[in-house]
């Protein structure tokens, strides 16, 4: 059922505005020494995103389940071949991702303005961050394609922009081309994925209503079974392609690990929270048509389980504490991805929502961490924490038992219902969920791993550091604590083994039921969720136990930069080298067309200039020196050039 | 009534003064009022040929001065405040020592 | 008749003010006698039967830009200009070009005969905005005109005041 809204507009345009009042201010101020006044800025910055979150939060409460609004405000692209409106859709699958969206956005925001207190860029942050919002609040929110590539293009930039924040440092300014270019390698996959879909459902195919409508029309059957195959093949894994650079998958995912040179909110923020679970946002409102193709389906589950094994080894080997949550975030990307691949498309939303949660928890308790110890990112120069940093700590407890999945937290309930899920599948499920279930024992390992070298055990680093450690601003342990109790708290939506506590489950049912019901067959009978909740928790322990006793026995000591070295190199930087194959062609063409063609072009036109030089030289000679005499001249040949046309006087 | 050939005459022969006092005096200042004069020889020249027309298009003569007396009055303005820039620049105004065009 | 009378005084005073900025010393004389020009004109236009005209020649010409050309005279000028000779030897070889030109166009003048029509209208302010503002399609579309005047002295007037001004202090900005 859909109806008519018109304060939806309002939404996107919230922190658009504040994005363009904070980007003003950061303009006007920029000659200044100091920029402008932090708590005025701070005060904005949090404003926009906190009232986009009572605004979705209102629409959210009055929103019946099943329901959407709808408003079509502008047409944007109008011509023979395709249509395309600035049109919002409002249903219960935006609801959901708007709400963690916004909530956690005005959180981070919070917290930025007590992180990047005395940062001379302070309000080009805030504006950053707004516009930040803005894109991702458009992409959750367009119903169709092509605007939900308009804020996916947006959030890319957000993320450049953001990640090369500190840009007077070189090498955070090539993390941020970095994630530039690989998330457009992904857009292209993106496009042509919208092309096959016009292709295929003309113009029905990029709106998510009509094209749900079109795939489900039985007039259609019949060119879906045909020729339309074809295109949904290539449609479904166009996209998936695009959600791989967006998502970190494999093979795009080398720019989120480097994307940590940006400053810890944005981690947070864009690389945990929201702009890497777009991929996973887009294959679920695109789920109608992935369930037409199994094989991308079983595409993605693979992709999906061997990016979370491979990204959870890579942690291992990491020594700075940001890395490590970087990879973990890749590696819990996997997971959704797995659980999308085999058809439970709630699951992985729900896993997304719980996610953001707890992963936001550890950055922010991890930027706490880094703002503590003046800068120090080093797991080897860091130790016995727990007792310096009392809140801190507790707060990384609780995004750390959330994660490994300890019973009760958000992690373990929606780590279950998703190997659950994933060991009903069709195809290969029991395979699957071993794979997955020791994935999960190696994510207990090394986020236990990161615990213990940071807190347990004797500090390791520099006397002077740890005397001045301190804990953090309100403005940053507020939104600390309230994404700390939401990674405990948030899982009771849908507790599995609850009865009547799937309030989420039943939320999502009209957007991806029937997609679910085609992807995974009738429901048939399997262990009891009880039976996988036993094994999620032992899969747990035993990784917790054998960090514990591995890693406060054997404590590294700092030798050079805190990157992997030997064996850890070649399993975190594989990807790299593959991708340098593709980057030299490139790189030999460009010195070709440097050296060659650009010389080329430069001596004509300097060949140019040096012939208006020298005629301009030549002309200047004729100058006389004198107002007068030009001026007489001018008016003297005009009247002999009158008389001569007129001609009567002679 | 007045003769207009004897109201072209005056024109014409004020208009020439004005180009004169253009030409040859040397401070700046008779240059610009120079031109003054010969814009004001014009508009007469306009108004004289005026009455030579009937009905609505004898006004043309008359509308024609008023643009030409906004204009001029623009012309001074933005030419007194070069005046006052080249005054600033070079302490003369004498415009034979504006030489720097020449090399 | 007594049009006549008025007419030759106006005109000979008009000839005598502008052969007096030929030859004046100071550029102040030259601009009143500039303003006696202007003021003898403005009797002319009125004799023409252009009343409106030859009011808003006092009122701007004479009034508006002379003051305006005085003031900045008075600004610049020291009160003995000296330093600036009046006459030279390249001066009155141009004077050539205006003799020449007076020349040509005393001749043209002479072989036309131009005469007053009878369906000429009586000038008057009336008369001028019935004109100007005709905005219909058989009117001659001064009005556009009108307008763009109007824009034409808002740039004078902001570009005269920015090239005026004192310069701005130089920090470097962004």
């Amino acid at each position: 059922m859909i109806s008519q809204s018109n304060y939806l507009w309002i939404l996107p345009l919230l922190p658009l505005l504040g994005s363009a009042i904070l980007g003003a201010i950061a303009l006007a101020t920029s000659h200044h020494e100091k920029g402008a006044n932090e708590h005025r800025t701070g005060f904005l910055a949090v404003l926009f995103p906190a009232l986009a979150f009572i605004l979705t939060a209102f629409l959210s409460l009055q929103l019946e389940i099943g329901h959407s609004l709808r408003q079509v405000v502008a047409p944007w692209i109008v011509a023979d071949a395709i249509t395309v409106n600035f049109g919002f859709l409002f249903d219960d699958l935006s609801r959901i991702m708007l709400l963690f969206i916004t909530g956690i956005g005005s959180l981070i925001t919070l917290y930025s303005v007590g992180y990047m207190h005395g940062d001379r860029g302070f309000t080009r942050f805030m504006a950053y961050l707004n516009l930040f919002l803005f894109s991702m609040i458009t992409l959750v929110l367009a119903d169709n394609l092509v605007l939900t590539f308009l804020g996916w293009e947006g959030v890319g930039l957000c993320s450049y922009l953001l990640i090369g924040f500190w840009h007077k440092e070189a090498a955070n300014g090539a993390a941020a081309n970095k994630a530039f270019l690989v998330n457009r390698a992904g857009d292209l996959g993106f496009l042509l994925g919208i092309f096959a879909l016009m292709t295929l459902a003309g113009p029905a195919g990029i709106s998510y209503t009509e094209l749900r409508e079109w795939l489900h029309n039985p007039l259609n059957a019949e060119i879906l079974a045909g020729q339309g195959q074809v295109l949904v093949v290539l449609a479904a894994f166009f996209l998936f392609w695009g959600c791989t650079a967006k998502s970190a998958q494999i093979p795009l995912l080398t720019w989120l690990p480097d994307a940590m040179a940006g400053p810890t909110p944005v981690s947070a923020l864009i690389h945990a929270a929201t702009m890497v679970t777009s991929g996973v946002y887009l294959v679920t409102r695109m789920s109608d048509l992935f369930v037409l193709s199994p094989a991308i389906m079983h595409m993605i589950a693979f992709v999906g389980l061997g990016t979370a094994m491979w990204a959870a080894i890579s942690g291992l080997f990491q020594d700075d504490i940001k890395k490590v949550l970087a990879y973990s975030t890749v590696s819990q990307l996997g997971f959704m991805f797995l659980a999308a691949g085999c058809g439970a498309f709630d699951a992985a939303i729900f896993h997304v929502f719980t996610h953001a949660f707890f992963k936001a928890t550890l950055f922010l308790g991890a930027g706490s961490v880094i703002h503590a110890l003046a800068g120090e990112q080093d797991l080897r120069k860091m130790g016995g924490l727990a007792k310096t940093l009392p809140r801190t700590f507790l707060i990384l407890v609780f995004g750390w038992v959330s994660i490994i999945g300890i019973p009760g937290t958000a992690g373990f309930w929606s780590k279950d219902l998703l190997l659950e899920r994933v060991y009903n599948a069709p195809f290969m499920g029991h395979t699957l969920y071993y794979a997955a279930l020791a994935t999960a024992v190696l994510t207990a390992i090394y986020m236990t791993r990161m615990m213990v070298l940071a807190f347990m055990g004797k500090y390791r680093g520099d006397e002077h550091v740890k005397a001045h450690a301190h804990e953090s601003p309100w403005t940053m342990q507020l939104p600390m604590w309230i994404l700390a109790i939401g990674s405990l708290l948030a899982g009771f939506l849908w507790a599995g083994m609850i009865p009547g506590a799937d309030l989420f489950g039943r939320t999502l049912s009209s957007i991806v039921g029937d997609a679910q019901r085609i992807a995974v067959g009738a429901e048939h009978e399997g262990p009891s969720a009880f039976v996988f909740a036993v094994l999620g928790t032992a899969a747990a322990v035993i990784g917790l136990l054998t960090s514990f006793i591995i890693f406060t026995k054997f404590v590294p000591s700092p030798v050079g930069l805190p990157a992997p070295r030997g064996f850890g190199k070649v399993w975190t930087f594989a990807f790299d080298s593959l991708h340098a194959l593709f980057i030299k062609p490139t790189r030999a063409l460009a010195w070709v067309l440097q050296t060659i063609v650009q010389s080329l072009f430069e001596a004509l036109q300097n060949a140019i200039g040096l012939f208006a030089i020298q005629t301009s030289d030549l002309l200047r000679k004729l100058q006389s020196g004198s107002i007068r005499l030009q001026l007489g001249l001018s008016v003297g040949l005009t009247l002999l050039i009158a008389v001569a046309i007129l001609g009567r006087l002679f | 009534m007045i003769d207009i050939l004897t109201v072209q005459i005056i024109a014409a022969l004020l208009f020439c003064i004005g180009v004169a006092v253009a030409l040859v005096r040397r401070n700046i200042f008779f240059v610009l009022m120079g031109v003054e004069l010969a814009l004001n020889a014009t508009n007469l020249s306009f108004i004289g040929f005026s009455r030579t027309f009937s009905g609505s298009a004898s006004m043309v003569g008359q509308i024609v001065p008023l643009f030409s007396i906004a204009v001029a009055a623009a012309e001074a303005c933005v030419g007194l405040a070069m005046v006052i820039l080249i005054f600033r620049a070079r302490e003369s105004l004498d415009s034979e020592s504006f030489t720097s065009l020449k090399e | 008749m007594i049009a006549q009378i008025y007419f030759s005084v106006f005109a000979t005073l008009a000839l005598a003010c502008a052969l007096y900025l030929l030859v004046a010393r100071h550029p102040l004389y030259g601009a009143l006698s500039l303003i006696g020009t202007m003021l003898s004109l403005a009797g002319i236009y009125s004799l023409l039967s252009a009343p409106f005209l030859g009011v808003v020649q006092v009122l701007t010409y004479a009034g508006a830009i002379m003051m305006l050309v005085v003031f900045v005279i008075m600004v610049l000028n020291s009160s003995h200009d000296h330093v600036v000779p009046r006459f030279d030897s390249r001066g009155f070889i141009l004077l050539l070009v205006p003799a020449v030109l007076s020349a040509c166009l005393l001749y043209v003048l002479h072989t036309t005969h131009p005469l007053v029509d009878a369906g000429a209208i009586q000038g008057s302010a009336e008369a001028v905005s019935i004109q100007l503002f005709n905005t219909s399609q058989q009117g001659s579309g001064a009005w556009i005109l009108f307008e763009f005047i109007g824009l034409l002295l808002l740039a004078a007037m902001v570009s005269a005041v920015v090239l005026a001004k004192k310069h701005l202090d130089k920090k470097d900005c962004v």
